[in-house]
């Protein structure tokens, strides 16, 4: 019995850590060529907060200050774009290439087809807002 | 007896399990909207929500280019974003949602002054060119300055109008003399009702930029 409940525990953890790992969506890179060269990076999107935390400080002051300059308006943009969970931003084609940036259930998608090849970036706003503080409170200046 | 305190634990553990994992599944699922947006945006790119809160005002811009419309060009901006955005960029001549415009090459023409000039002026017509090839007039005209351009050269007829309400001219003139404040001039487009910016027509291709308040450009 105890064995039983031990294991009746682990599982609804699975589920519960599951379904808080879906909720909380995933940052997603899909790179296809009609070559057979496939890259697709799925990250959860709740492990991207912590895992900075354990990131060197000196790494994350050294891409806090690259990225300095945009940091304002990245975080303008993310906490603006909050209000807008669904909307097509950006969408450009012609006979052969297609992209698009736009917004669907709270993530921003990123989208650019050419002929032989495909890429998709799809990312929370949440947590990229999430990111862009991180990094302005590492970044000098701001 | 202690089998059936061990079974009633075990039922109130799945119980509150269960409504646990209810609530959450109840939540929407971003991870899962990614899955169903990837698929759809291979197909159309077409986002849900059409209609957007009155307040909200939407800048689009749209070009159609090529006789079979195969070349498009969609921007939908909201203006609050904007409005947010634009003042945290602090790159070359952009600084605090002001433009420096007395380095900008402009021929020699200054253009603050020239704008100055148009919105104290009464209405009325400024400048009508009438030639073999080309129509040119510019009017000031119940608090709008309007631009139209008929270019007949070849057999390739274009018309350009512009029309831009003068509380955005005021708003962009309301900064210092060398600069233009961008900022203040989308406050005052957010203000502005339902109206077309820009037109461009010519055989082969369409552009309009324009204001309303719905959040997708067809």
């Amino acid at each position: 019995m105890l064995v039983a409940k031990i294991a009746f525990a682990l599982t609804a953890s699975a589920v519960v850590a599951g379904t808080y790992v879906c909720h909380q969506g995933f940052v997603r890179v899909d790179q296809d060529d009609f070559q057979g060269n496939h890259v697709h990076v799925w990250i959860p999107a709740v492990i991207v907060p912590v895992a900075m935390r354990v990131v060197p400080k000196r790494e994350l002051q050294e891409a806090a200050a690259q990225a300095a300059p945009w940091l304002p308006a990245l975080r303008a943009f993310t906490k603006g774009l909050e209000k807008y969970p669904t909307v097509e931003l950006v969408d450009v084609r012609d006979s052969s290439d297609h992209i698009s940036i736009r917004t669907q259930d709270g993530t921003l998608l990123i989208s650019a087809d050419r002929p032989g090849k495909r890429v998709r970036v799809t990312c929370p706003l949440g947590l990229l807002q999430s990111v862009s503080e991180t990094l302005a409170a590492n970044a000098p200046g701001i | 007896m202690a089998a059936h305190r061990q079974f009633r634990t075990l039922q109130s553990s799945v119980l509150v399990t269960s409504l646990y994992g209810a609530a959450l599944l109840l939540l929407p699922f971003p991870g899962m909207a990614q899955t169903s947006a990837q698929s759809s945006s291979a197909a159309t790119p077409a986002p849900q929500n059409v209609s957007s809160g009155s307040s909200e005002r939407w800048l689009h811009v749209r070009v159609n280019n090529g006789e079979s419309k195969d070349e498009t060009v969609r921007v939908n901006v909201p203006l609050e974003l904007a409005e947010k955005v634009l003042p945290s960029i602090d790159r070359d001549r952009l600084h605090g949602g002001k433009i420096k415009v007395d380095d900008i090459d402009c021929h020699g023409v200054d253009v603050r002054a020239i704008l100055d000039a148009v919105r104290s002026s009464k209405d009325g017509e400024f400048v009508t060119i009438q030639d073999k090839s080309s129509d040119v007039r510019v009017a000031k005209q119940n608090a709008y300055i309007y631009v139209h351009v008929i270019d007949k050269n070849g057999s390739k007829k274009s018309h350009v109008e512009v029309k831009v309400p003068l509380k955005v001219v005021d708003a962009l003139l309301s900064g210092a003399k060398d600069e233009l404040d961008i900022s203040a001039g989308l406050r005052a487009l957010a203000a502005q009702g339902d109206t077309e910016l820009v037109s461009v027509k010519d055989n082969d291709s369409t552009v309009r930029v324009w204001l309303d308040s719905k959040n997708l450009s067809d």
